[in-house]
């Protein structure tokens, strides 16, 4: 096991679409800003990355340990809170709450790095350092969430194109089809 | 009128849903081999999710194990053991090796098994199969990392590559 391995493994993970609870809250979180409004996109990202590498840091050195099902139902309902908050506190022209993501979205990202524990633990008998797989792990997860990403805007941008009056409610669509897919897991 | 219509689409959405399932797990198995210097036995260490263990006894047997609980059937042992039997095997050159069963251990939610091999050549190819839990979930990865005096080798087997083959000498 290389450091090639690890980078497909955290690749491969985030981007599997049976086990989409990370596109879902990437997009939840992606689609609230206008794009001339993208530096604060980019301040989001890179807040939520921190705490998840931060979280996986954690989880990796095995310093935590977490109780898998409540981190499950952690992850659906910080997924569905966020479609909530779009659609019913967020509002581009008042400034009221637009501070809330910048709280919301880091600690979530705790949350999510912690879903990662299991990865972890299973390979941690393995005689490679520590650091190996975690760089891996870490670089190929960064690389899957940027594609989203970039899936998520290319759309936005496309409907923009399309239809600007459609381009209004994209917040809502996509919070919406969130929220639902959220709703669902909760119920499964 | 924007939150309605999004209470609509999530409504719409829910009632719609049938297709994807769970939420995201590793699907992943550690296959620790040792080559004992003396002996030529192979000490392996399987390190399993406790639920993928149980989920492939029962595709194959449809017996529940309640592995790890109070429930545990008497004899998940050896269900556990033909299940692995059934998945794991090695051969030195062409020879196929006897895999015995030595026993399981709980560590949370993970689940070690024991196993030995009869004894290999150290000349000859070494080649591992395992396809345990992939009869389960076709993304299943079986990391095998196999040790023999200083050499230290890996490979991940998966449904469609279930085997390696190892030299353990130039």
């Amino acid at each position: 096991m290389d450091l090639t391995n690890f980078i497909d493994q955290g690749f491969s993970h985030i981007l599997d679409l049976e086990g989409y609870d990370h596109i879902l809250f990437i997009f939840s979180f992606s689609c609230i800003y206008p794009l001339k409004e993208w530096k604060k996109l980019v301040g989001l990202i890179t807040l939520f990355t921190l705490t998840h590498t931060a979280a996986l840091l954690l989880a990796a050195k095995q310093l935590v340990t977490v109780n898998y099902d409540l981190i499950e139902l952690l992850i659906v309902l910080t997924i569905l809170a966020s479609a909530l908050y779009n659609i019913f506190v967020f509002k581009p022209d008042n400034r009221k709450y637009h501070w809330a993501p910048f709280v919301i979205i880091p600690s979530f990202g705790i949350i999510h790095g912690l879903g990662f524990s299991n990865f972890f633990r299973m390979i941690t008998d393995l005689d490679n350092d520590i650091l190996t797989p975690f760089a891996g792990f870490v670089i190929g997860l960064e690389l899957g969430q940027l594609i989203i990403l970039t899936i998520s805007l290319s759309l936005s941008i496309i409907i923009l194109k399309i239809n600007q009056s459609i381009h209004q409610y994209w917040r809502f669509i996509v919070s919406g089809i969130v929220g639902a897919f959220a709703i669902y897991l909760l119920l499964t | 009128m924007k939150k309605f219509k999004s209470a609509i689409i999530i409504l719409v959405a829910c009632s719609t849903l049938y297709s994807f399932s769970v939420l995201h797990k590793f699907y992943l198995s550690l296959n620790l081999i040792e080559v004992d210097e003396s002996s030529k036995h192979l000490e392996i260490a399987l390190k399993f999710f406790v639920d993928d263990l149980e989920a492939g006894v029962k595709s194959q047997t449809g017996v529940d194990t309640y592995l790890s609980t109070p429930k545990e059937i008497e004899n998940a042992d050896d269900l556990v053991q033909k299940y692995i039997i059934t998945h794991f095997w090695g051969l030195t050159g062409s020879e196929k090796l006897t895999i015995k069963y030595i026993g399981k251990e709980y560590e949370d939610d993970l689940c070690w098994v024991y196993i030995e091999s009869s004894a290999i050549n150290p000349s000859l190819p070494l080649t591992i199969h395992n396809t345990s839990v992939c009869d389960v979930y076709k993304e299943q990865q079986n990391i095998v990392q196999l040790k023999y005096k200083d050499l230290k080798l890996s490979a991940i087997l998966d449904e469609t590559h279930p085997e390696h083959t190892f030299k353990l000498q130039e």
